[in-house]
């Protein structure tokens, strides 16, 4: 798990962090504007400066650069959690929340999992027999987001997305198409879906979404149902011009860090980190340069693009793995019978 | 971590997870949304292939008095700096209703009046309407377009004590 936190810390750092300009409209704000949603934002008046803001993003930075280095890692992976969840707490308190908690939920669960136990300077000061990797945050992370996806599906079923008579799908999609101008990539192309087709995406939607709760049994299932969500919010994405891009940092604590680790180690051994931020650097160097090229009139940006659609290929190759392990199977016990 | 208080972690997950989401429920049907909370968007609303698609829309104009004209502003330009994906609800919050607009002190005022004059400094007006309309899509026409536009509110906010 010491390279989902080098990535965790990356992620957060170069992707997910709000510009500036939200901070200096926020703390322009007057107190009239500040309508915070029931729960601890309610404690504040109104918002706070733009000098606050400045703080508590450059606190946020330093968090991560420690995070990314692995010092006093478990301290500062909460710190991370507190402050991402205190910027997000006034941005949301406009009066919209984006429900992206499980950005702040990671660091805060992989707090207790020893994932400083390699590639950081905690571990430099401790023996390994200290450490005991606690896959526990895990599971603790898959039942939330599989309980987080039900919450997102049973509304659905009593909202009537199951009956044939009317259309759930579609409805969102002329929505953001015509209201919220998101009618980049192939929003336009989904103008001639036919019902049919819109009626079997919302039965799947709901399938996806009601099933997480069961498939976080098992390990394999949860695997298989993080792709589909992958594959799903692509398709989202393409059609609807919604990112859901947060979402990935849980679905990447699932990948197999273990694998990722052992073949880096092939080309350089103990430089699996350098070889992962290296890799991460010019991701975001290529979606920098792409920005130039290309502009969404919607509120999509290069980065959700790049990143969902490289989640998109991890996950079919995944599927693809599991299909096949799943068809030599089947050969080998039809063979021995 | 020792096998004892991991359990318990799980068992307070498990009951808290369910026992927040119905708190959720609750509280928003009451009052709003509350936040931070361990839920997705749910998206349930449906449409009837017979029916239309309605959405609400606010525009925003600037009143002119020497020749009695509007202008349409965007909310995006006069609120830059805001996240897309917040305005709509910035918007529904804030300037749908107008008892809460008359509720905005002379800061509030001053604010607005600033943001008009840096993104539109040649119009020089303090006088801001504010309409909210329902738009009518008809899923089912060959090409989907607005059907029908009808005004449900509309007020004017003087921006200034003038």
């Amino acid at each position: 798990m010491a390279l989902f936190r080098i990535f965790a810390s990356l992620f957060l750092l170069l992707f997910m962090l709000p510009s500036a300009g939200v901070y200096e409209f926020l703390g322009s704000l007057p107190d009239d504007f500040y309508l915070p949603p029931p729960g601890p934002m309610m404690l504040f008046d109104g918002f706070p400066s733009v000098t606050i803001f400045r703080i508590l993003h450059g606190l946020l930075i330093v968090a991560l650069l420690f995070l990314l280095v692995g010092f006093k890692t478990k301290m500062i992976s909460i710190l991370t959690g507190i402050l991402l969840l205190c910027i997000n707490g006034f941005v949301y308190s406009l009066g919209k929340i984006d429900h992206d908690i499980l950005i702040a939920v990671v660091p805060f669960v992989m707090a207790f999992s020893s994932w400083e136990q390699a590639y950081s300077v905690d571990s430099y000061n401790k023996q390994a027999s200290e450490y005991n990797a606690q896959s526990w945050t895990l599971v603790l992370l898959a039942l939330i987001l599989g309980f987080m996806m039900f919450t997102a599906g049973f509304p659905k079923i009593l909202g009537g997305w199951l009956d044939i008579q009317t259309q759930a799908a579609e409805g969102h999609f002329f929505k953001q198409y015509f209201v919220r101008g998101r009618q980049d990539l192939l929003a336009a192309w989904a103008l001639n879906i036919s019902n049919n087709v819109w009626e079997i995406l919302d039965y799947a939607t709901v399938f996806l979404e009601v099933g997480f709760l069961a498939a976080i049994l098992k390990p394999q299932s949860t695997r298989i149902f993080i792709c589909l969500a992958v594959l799903f919010h692509f398709c989202t994405m393409m059609i609807l011009n919604i990112a859901f891009l947060p979402n990935f940092l849980v679905y990447a604590a699932f990948l197999n860090w273990d694998w990722i680790n052992q073949s880096l180690k092939k080309y350089k051994s103990n430089l699996a980190p350098i070889i992962l931020s290296g890799l991460m650097v010019i991701v975001y160097g290529v979606i920098q340069m792409l920005e130039n090229f290309v502009t969404f009139r919607s509120d999509l940006t290069m980065a959700a693009v790049c990143l969902v659609s490289i989640g998109m290929i991890i996950a079919i190759y995944h599927l693809s793995k599991q299909m096949v392990q799943w068809s030599k199977r089947r050969l080998k016990s039809g063979g021995a019978q | 971590m020792q096998p004892k208080i991991v359990k318990r972690i799980f068992i307070i997950f498990i009951i808290l997870l369910p026992l927040q989401y119905a708190v959720v429920g609750i509280v928003g049907v009451m009052k709003s949304e509350p936040w931070p909370a361990f839920v997705f968007p749910a998206f349930k609303s449906v449409f009837s292939s017979q029916e239309n698609i309605t959405v609400d829309q606010a525009r925003f104009f600037v009143e002119n008095k020497e020749n009695d004209t509007l202008t349409e502003i965007s909310p995006e330009v006069i609120f830059k700096g805001i996240k897309k994906s917040q305005l709509q609800g910035f918007l529904r919050s804030h300037f749908s209703d107008s008892l809460h607009i008359a509720t905005f002190n002379d800061e509030t005022k001053m604010w607005l009046n600033n943001r008009l004059n840096r993104q539109y400094p040649s119009l020089n007006s303090n006088i801001l309407q504010i309409q909210w309309s329902k738009e009518v899509f008809h899923p089912t026409a060959p090409t989907v377009t607005v059907d029908t536009i009808k005004i449900t509110n509309q007020f004017t906010l003087h921006l200034s004590s003038e």
